[in-house]
């Protein structure tokens, strides 16, 4: 669906050289929720940006669909916009038109008529639950309705692709749990591929399928986020996934161990298993449990003392139970 | 006197209401180009804007009536004489277009980016932005931009009207000034003073009922 290739951007500001997309590659696939997640400046918004050309990219290419979004211009490329809907962190409604014609602006723009338009409109508010909200103006609105109705704008075109940049990020955490269930709900019933921009993890958890790490402007881990949150964590990734510290920091007593719990190995008492076949003691410093695409992953760092042989036989042990053990 | 006053009140009228609309169908254009064409906005033009913006500058940094007598030729070519209501119109708009221009401007300046940026991701076309984003967001700006363009207008007629364009002003300088009709001064004086608190009123009252109705 897109295919992002070798996509670099960089901004220059007088002398000052920034490089904000470092050689870029991803793939997204029909119906992918697709998260990319960053810290700020990690060039995220370039990289949304760059998909519908709201930025020009410096080199790399961009298929959408198989047509090669650099190379159109003008109207094609307006066109190919009005197939790819946006969402964004604040919103961005039109403060002099109701919500009905917010939501009818980009019909307008396709000079579709009045009654067409009127039956998509009220389609769409209904599908975001904002029947009754159809004339007042945006400054009578909350934030998550506004968000709604950003999304019921960018839904109007029926594109097969909703950008998302920071769409939750102005929002108290019970919005945007239901902007997110929102936005899950209309990309599996409208067959929407998404992708979310955003530097929360939450975000990834709840509802992204696929995940890709930007760093500095390169993708320093992608897949799907089940795996990359069950995949043992390098030092890079370790402050957006499974950061677990001790509670205090005294030196491990025997070896120190990361478990990644995941395939279910959450629910099973694995662990006083271990203690029980071994005959080890296990201290249990750190853990806590998540849930990633309805899912349960749990991560425990725990000190076992254990000569090395029983050690390896531990992991062992662990490893055919589906738990990922790391030393920490 | 009523007669003579109510004369130069609708030859004010007259020439302030055709310099208006002559002054927003070309000082509306000219600032929506300063602002799309200005770095960063949609049809950015460095050399475009910098020409447009000099322009303005220098018809601005002209007081009005030296920008009158220095156009006469041109007046003369456009209306065939340079004395008259008629005459006046023409430097009055030359001088009303690069104000209205910056007051354009600015309203449209203000109009947030973010916005600008979601049509440009939902396909519009420069002209759809200008049209269907920009102006309407800057109403209640434009309304009150053109509320003062129209009382500058007003007291430009006035001294257009001092070099025979007719008019209150005309009639203050003949009467009120080189006749020494004290009564006749005190009118145009109160008759500008009334029309000025109608014009600002009324700019208002419609701003407030635009942004009135986007409260609703
Ligand atoms: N128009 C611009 N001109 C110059 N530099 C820019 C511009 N836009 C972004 N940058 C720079 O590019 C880098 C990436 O910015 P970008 O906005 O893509 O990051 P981001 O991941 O979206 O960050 P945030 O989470 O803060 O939104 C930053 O260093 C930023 O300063
Ligand atoms: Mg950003």
């Amino acid at each position: 669906m897109i295919q992002i290739h070798a996509l670099t951007k960089v901004y220059s500001k007088g002398d000052q050289i920034v490089k904000a997309l470092d050689g870029i590659d991803l793939h997204i696939e029909k119906g992918d929720i697709y998260g990319i997640i960053g810290l700020s400046g990690a060039g995220k918004s370039s990289l949304v940006r760059c998909i519908n050309r709201i930025e020009d990219p410096t080199s790399g290419s961009v298929i959408i669909g198989g047509t090669d979004m650099l190379s159109l211009s003008g109207k094609p490329l307006r066109q190919a916009r009005q197939k790819i809907g946006m969402i964004f962190q604040n919103f961005n409604l039109l403060s002099s038109k109701t919500i009905y014609e917010n939501i009818a602006f980009p019909l307008k723009l396709l000079k579709m008529d009045a009654a067409d338009i009127h039956e998509r409109v009220m389609f769409l508010l209904e599908k975001v639950e904002l029947t009754d909200k159809a004339h007042a103006y945006p400054i009578n609105l909350s934030g998550g309705q506004k968000q709604r109705v950003g999304i019921a704008r960018a839904l109007a075109n029926a594109p097969e692709i909703l950008l998302c940049d920071e769409a939750t990020s102005a929002l108290d955490p019970k919005t945007t749990k239901q902007i997110l269930d929102l936005l899950k709900r209309v990309a599996e019933e409208l067959g929407v591929t998404l992708v979310v921009i955003t530097h929360e993890m939450e975000v990834i958890k709840a509802i992204c399928n696929k995940v890709a790490i930007l760093e500095a402007g390169k993708v320093i881990e992608s897949g799907f986020t089940l795996d990359v949150f069950t995949r043992p964590t390098r030092e890079e990734t370790r402050h957006f996934i499974g950061e677990i510290t001790p509670s205090n920091t005294r030196p491990p007593i025997g070896n120190r161990l990361l478990l990644i719990f995941a395939k279910g190995s959450a629910n099973a008492p694995i662990l006083s298993h271990i203690i029980q076949t071994f005959g080890v003691e296990i201290n249990i410093l750190s853990g806590q449990i998540e849930y990633i695409q309805g899912e349960t992953v749990g991560r425990l760092l725990i000190d076992v003392i254990a000569d090395s042989p029983t050690l390896s036989a531990i992991r062992d042990a662990l490893h055919q139970q589906n738990v990922i053990s790391e030393v920490f | 006197m009523f007669e003579m006053v109510l004369k130069a009140t609708i030859e004010t009228l007259y020439m302030v209401g055709i310099s208006t609309a002559f002054t927003i169908l070309f000082g509306l254009p000219l600032g929506i180009v300063l602002v799309i064409t200005s770095k960063g906005h949609i049809l950015e033009n460095a050399s475009l804007h910098t020409g447009l913006s000099y322009a303005v500058n220098m018809t601005r940094s002209l007081p009005f009536i030296i920008l009158m007598i220095f156009i006469i030729p041109f007046t003369r070519y456009l209306v065939g004489t340079s004395i008259g209501t008629n005459a006046a119109i023409v430097p009055l708009v030359v001088a009303a277009i690069p104000f209205f221009g910056r007051v354009v401007e600015s309203a449209l300046q203000e109009v947030d980016g973010g916005v600008i940026e979601a049509a440009i991701a939902m396909g519009a076309s420069p002209f759809e932005i200008v049209w269907r984003v920009l102006i309407p967001e800057a109403l209640p700006s434009l309304v009150l931009g053109t509320t003062i363009t129209i009382i500058n207008l007003l007291g430009y007629s006035a001294m257009a009207g001092a070099v025979g364009g007719g008019g209150i002003g005309d009639l203050a300088i003949r009467y009120g000034f080189h006749r020494f009709r004290t009564d006749v001064m005190l009118i145009t004086v109160i008759v500008l003073i009334v029309m000025v608190q109608i014009i600002q009123s009324s700019g208002n009252l419609m701003a407030q009922k635009i942004l009135k109705n986007r409260r609703r």
